[in-house]
């Protein structure tokens, strides 16, 4: 066995994937340790890629090359785009995945990665000299001798599993904990907490009712994820809709201080983003129903997911809360609702490379940086391989800034403001949201994946044919027509007409009108690519709007590019308030924009700095 | 949120005999061409930094300045830079900086000239040291103090109008987030909460038309024709023991002659006269026109008509007073044949003075300042001008316009009423969506 790697990947989940391949993908002796192989890619929660927000990530985390999309799109057994009622920056993808499926693709994708290599096993200590990382050791008591190490432990740190009043020290499903690594974390002096999730329960599929349900079928038109994904998606699950009711509520009321959440077995913070259904009966009491989809974890799979029914009450009040609900009278558990503890790191030890402060050469992704969700993990998987991989080749760290991803809003959030619940990420947190959208990730960020080393020639050619097309079709918009030419389509539309003749590209501007009205005015607009057409279409609707946010983008730009970085000394600086000097200490913003969004910094305190800053310079 | 910034270089509150306006930005330059024009040099072909000598002409005045234009990247801020020179004097530099906001430039925050300046690379080692002592008086520190000083009648109607913006915000997110789990539509709802945003904010504004009177104190021009006691008027006002005296600093145009406060309401008494000892005709011409430029400034006109003049002479400076809130005061009555309509005061005596001012104050009071508390900050005004007018911009896009385009206006607008309260309110909004709405899995 080889005892010397270039960086240790601790935890095969979502994180630990992403950042293990970027390493490995840029020639990087990388080394992933798993509780469990059987645990690769395990999806422990709901068994879907993407959502609001999160179907962004998977698109970056592709326009990168990460691996996350691909993978998702073979897996898939149903597929919806969401919000198709709002405009383009906020269509998001959602796909039902087999669980199975993804795990066994995922496995085989780290196991025949060169440079890769995979070890089940526990790591038990990160060895370091002083604050850098030299190795870590193993449950065995194997040391294996690293320069950088990613920690990516999910929900595996001396997690405890609550089901009612029984509680067991255990990862999710069976799966066992890491015993020993938090306390290794804690000893070297990072901030380590307690936070909370859970998931409901499991049933099987014969046993439900789903005639008495709504269906929810996929989508007609597919988009895939991945720009790699040639072959089409699998789309034939259905879903299923059901509701609770009074009947429902008054056995979890009845049942409450048996819940673990009010009963203070459960003292640890969890997510108002996946609220179990005993919070949403406590916090919404006026609500007569909440909605119920029952989701197949998998094809050929007969355990369904009740999506909406966290819960970490006893097992005999899940028993009798579930057969309340309409279809699922005589549904058979399968697997009981249980809430999880885990240790976690607080998040604002972290820099936005997410390289933890004050260390060398360590790293930290996903859910042990106080996250919750898969997509939100393997996006910070990947950035953490990257920053890992260019410290180890000692080049300039590889930071997003907000309005160039969401990946880039999400870590910027969590080490700049922190986060006291398992953080989500959610449209509304990205304040470029028009420009930040899921269909063009890959405009946004390939050019970026390939200065990385991580897009191949043909990925890239395959991109570059596509701008090229693009700039082509945006020339053609210039194309012109009389009034008497758009006549029949404009007033089918009741839209008033021009005077003297319009561009395609006023067409589009119109609210009122669209690339449909347009493919009728000219025909050649109908042997176009559409999906360039209609997203040309969305860049000219959003103009006016994108135009309102420019001057605090390019603010935000500049400041950017004014660096402070981890050894910037505040005690220096002259008439900084006390607060913002213990602020600006602590996180160690690594410039003037990631200062000036820290809660407690103001922008008097900014303008001090930047006279600092110009001091300094001369 | 508008890029082009104009701020007064110079201080203020200083007495100076010049003052420069200074506006930064793309569109400083067609700006400033709107408002400025030169007789000798048709703006489009000037030099960049020369200096033009021409008039700025706004809706009410014409005065004439300086002006010089600094392109980018040549310039204090790196970006193209104008600078209006003109004369001394609160009321004069405050118009003209009033009317390039109405031309479409914002008042600069505190520090902004100097932070683009930064940005761009342009501060050097000496302004760096000069600046960082403004700054820890002013910008923070004016912030909050600027806001502090408010009433509790208009915080309060800030706050409203804040939490209005969150809630619409929050309601239409929450949609766009949980675009399954929430069943219920939103959008109809959000609308009455921006429209209820709108009129808290519109009724701010309104409340600010008082703003100046508080701050700056209640502009007063005395007219008459010549020689119907003006001067001998104002020495009367003056001379009453009654208030404080203050010059006011840095008019050097005699528009601003003395204030008084009365009531705890300072009165500045634009005086009209200085100009009786050039010929007559010249004098009348003259007159009429400064007369005319006092009036049209001044928050109250106290037209003193001459008792012992015929009427008609009087009839053209009568016609000024028109829309203006104004008192007759008629002088010389105890001499004179004519019989007129007003306050019959004597000047010289200072008799019935008293009930003059006390005219002149009620016309001020009916504004209902002292109840409603009034915005007396010219940044607070203007953010919330902004403010409401991104508002207006979402609900009139409201049916046409998806969800998170609505939303960029209403979060900008918040964003303006955020540069009075030193607020931001992005978490609020995701606090509010889950404290509302039952949502996530």
């Amino acid at each position: 066995m080889i005892k010397e790697f270039d960086a240790v990947v601790i935890g095969g989940g979502h994180a630990g994937i992403e950042a293990a391949l970027s390493l490995a993908r840029t020639g990087h002796e990388t080394l992933i340790v798993t509780l469990t192989l059987n645990a690769i890619g395990f999806m422990p929660c709901n068994p879907n890629v993407g959502g609001t927000a999160k179907g962004h990530i998977v698109k970056e985390i592709d326009a990168l090359g990460g691996e996350m999309g691909r993978i998702a799109d073979m897996a898939t057994i149903q597929t919806r785009m969401l919000n198709l009622g709002n405009g383009a920056a906020v269509h998001s993808l959602r796909n039902q995945v087999d669980k199975d499926r993804y795990h066994a693709l995922m496995k085989e994708v780290l196991i025949k990665q060169d440079k890769l290599h995979v070890l089940e096993g526990e790591i038990e200590e990160v060895l370091f000299d002083g604050k850098k990382v030299v190795g870590v050791k193993t449950m065995l008591g194997d040391i294996y001798r690293t320069r950088a190490v990613v920690l990516c432990t999910g929900v595996y740190l001396k997690s405890r599993i609550i089901i009612g009043d029984y509680t067991k020290d255990s990862g999710p499903q069976g799966y066992s904990r890491a015993e020993k690594l938090s306390d290794c974390l804690i000893n070297a002096g990072l901030p380590v907490r307690r936070f909370k999730t859970g998931t409901p329960m499991r049933v099987k599929r014969q046993t439900v009712d789903f005639g008495v349900m709504v269906p929810q079928y996929g989508d007609e038109n597919i988009y895939p994820f991945s720009e790699f994904t040639e072959k089409k998606v699998e789309n034939d699950a259905v879903c299923y809709l059901t509701y609770t009711n009074p009947e429902t509520h008054k056995i979890i009321l009845d049942n409450i201080d048996r819940s673990p959440l009010y009963n203070g077995i459960i003292t640890s913070v969890g997510p108002r983003y996946c609220p179990s259904i005993e919070t949403k009966i406590v916090r919404f009491k006026d609500k007569d129903r909440h909605q119920i989809f029952i989701e197949p974890e998998g094809k050929d799979n007969d355990e369904m997911y009740v999506q909406g029914l966290s819960t970490s009450l006893p097992f005999d009040v899940q028993e009798k809360m579930l057969h309340s609900i309409k279809g699922l009278e005589k549904a058979e558990i399968l697997r009981y609702g249980y809430a999880i503890e885990y240790d976690c790191l607080n998040c604002e030890c972290l820099l936005p490379t997410l390289a933890v402060k004050n260390f060398v050469g360590l790293y930290s992704a996903g859910q042990i940086n106080g996250s919750s969700g898969y997509e939100e993990a393997a996006g910070q998987g990947l950035i953490a391989g990257i920053n890992c991989g260019l410290f180890l080749d000692n080049k300039e760290p590889f930071v997003l800034r907000r309005d160039e991803a969401y990946i880039g809003v999400l870590i910027d959030d969590l080490c700049t403001k922190g986060t006291e619940e398992p953080y989500r990420m959610m449209t509304s947190r990205a304040e470029y949201r028009l420009l930040l959208r899921q269909d063009n990730a890959d405009f946004r960020l390939t050019e970026k994946g390939r200065e990385l080393g991580l897009v191949d020639d043909e990925r890239y050619e395959k991109f570059l044919a596509k701008k090229r097309e693009k700039e082509t079709l945006d020339k053609e918009l210039e194309r012109r027509y009389s009034p008497e030419k758009c006549k029949d389509a404009f007033e089918k539309m009741n839209e008033p007409l021009p005077k003297s003749g319009i561009s395609a590209r006023e067409i589009l501007r119109r609210s009122t009108l669209n690339c449909d009205v347009l493919k009728e005015i000219d025909e050649y607009f109908t042997t176009v690519n559409q999906f360039l057409l209609s997203q040309l279409e969305t860049e000219i609707k959003y103009e006016g709007y994108i135009k309102k946010q420019e001057q605090s983008i390019k603010e935000m730009r500049k400041m950017e590019e004014r660096i402070l970085g981890e050894n910037f000394n505040y005690d220096e600086v002259d008439g900084l308030r006390l607060e913002a000097r213990q602020k600006l200490s602590e996180t160690k913003p690594l410039n003037l924009s990631q200062a000036s969004r820290i809660s407690g910094v103001n922008p008097a305190d900014i303008v001090v700095l930047m006279v600092h800053l110009q001091k300094k310079g001369k | 949120m508008n890029n082009t910034i104009v701020g007064v270089a110079t201080c203020l509150g200083a007495p100076s005999g010049i003052n420069i306006i200074r506006i930064s930005g793309e569109d400083s330059f067609p700006i400033v061409k709107s408002v400025f024009y030169s007789k000798a040099t048709a703006t489009d072909i000037w030099e960049y930094n020369k200096m033009y000598l021409g008039t700025v002409t706004g809706e009410d005045f014409k005065e004439r300045a300086f002006c010089v234009l600094y392109k980018a990247p040549k310039s204090y801020t790196g970006e193209d830079v104008a600078e209006i020179h003109c004369h001394g004097g609160s009321g004069v530099t405050k118009a003209i900086f009033n009317l390039l906001i109405n031309k479409g430039a914002r008042p600069s925050e505190a520090g902004e000239f100097t932070k683009r300046a930064f940005l761009n690379g342009k501060l050097t080692l000496s302004e760096a040291e000069g600046v960082a002592d403004m700054i820890n008086a002013e910008t923070a520190g004016q912030v909050r103090n600027a806001y502090k000083l408010m009433s509790g009648e208009l915080t309060k109607g800030i706050e409203e109008t804040e939490l209005a913006l969150i809630e619409a915000a929050a309601m239409l997110e929450a949609k766009l987030d949980y675009p399954e789990e929430l069943e219920e539509e939103t959008k109809p709802a959000a609308y009455k909460v921006l429209v209820k945003a709108k009129a808290i904010c519109d009724e701010l504004i309104r409340s600010s038309a008082g703003t100046k009177i508080l701050k700056n104190g209640a502009d007063i021009a005395i007219v008459g024709i010549p020689n119907a006691g003006k001067s001998t008027l104002l020495n009367a006002i003056l001379k009453e023991d009654r208030a404080i005296v203050t010059p006011i600093a840095g008019t050097t145009r005699d528009v601003i002659k003395e204030s008084v406060e009365i009531k705890g309401i300072k009165l500045n008494f634009l005086d009209t006269a200085g100009i009786r000892d050039s010929g007559y005709d010249e004098i009348e011409k003259i007159g009429i026109e400064k007369s005319r430029t006092a009036v049209k400034t001044a928050d109250v006109v106290i037209f003193l008509s001459d008792a012992t003049v015929d009427g008609e002479k009087e009839k053209d400076l009568l016609s000024l007073l028109d829309g203006k809130k104004s008192v007759i005061a008629v002088n010389k009555s105890d001499i004179g044949k004519y019989e007129k309509d007003g306050i019959k005061i004597c000047a010289k005596t200072g008799e019935n003075v008293d009930k003059l001012l006390e005219k002149v104050i009620g016309l001020l009071d009916n504004d209902g300042m002292y109840e409603k508390g009034i915005i007396t900050n010219e940044r607070h005004i203007a953010a919330l001008k902004e403010c409401v007018g991104l508002i207006n911009d979402a609900i009139a896009a409201y049916e046409i316009m998806p969800s998170e385009c609505i939303a960029v206006d209403i979060y900008a607008a918040s964003s303006a009423l955020g540069r009075i309260t030193g607020k931001s309110v992005g978490d609020d909004v995701i606090d509010e969506i889950f404290s509302r709405f039952c949502v996530g899995k």
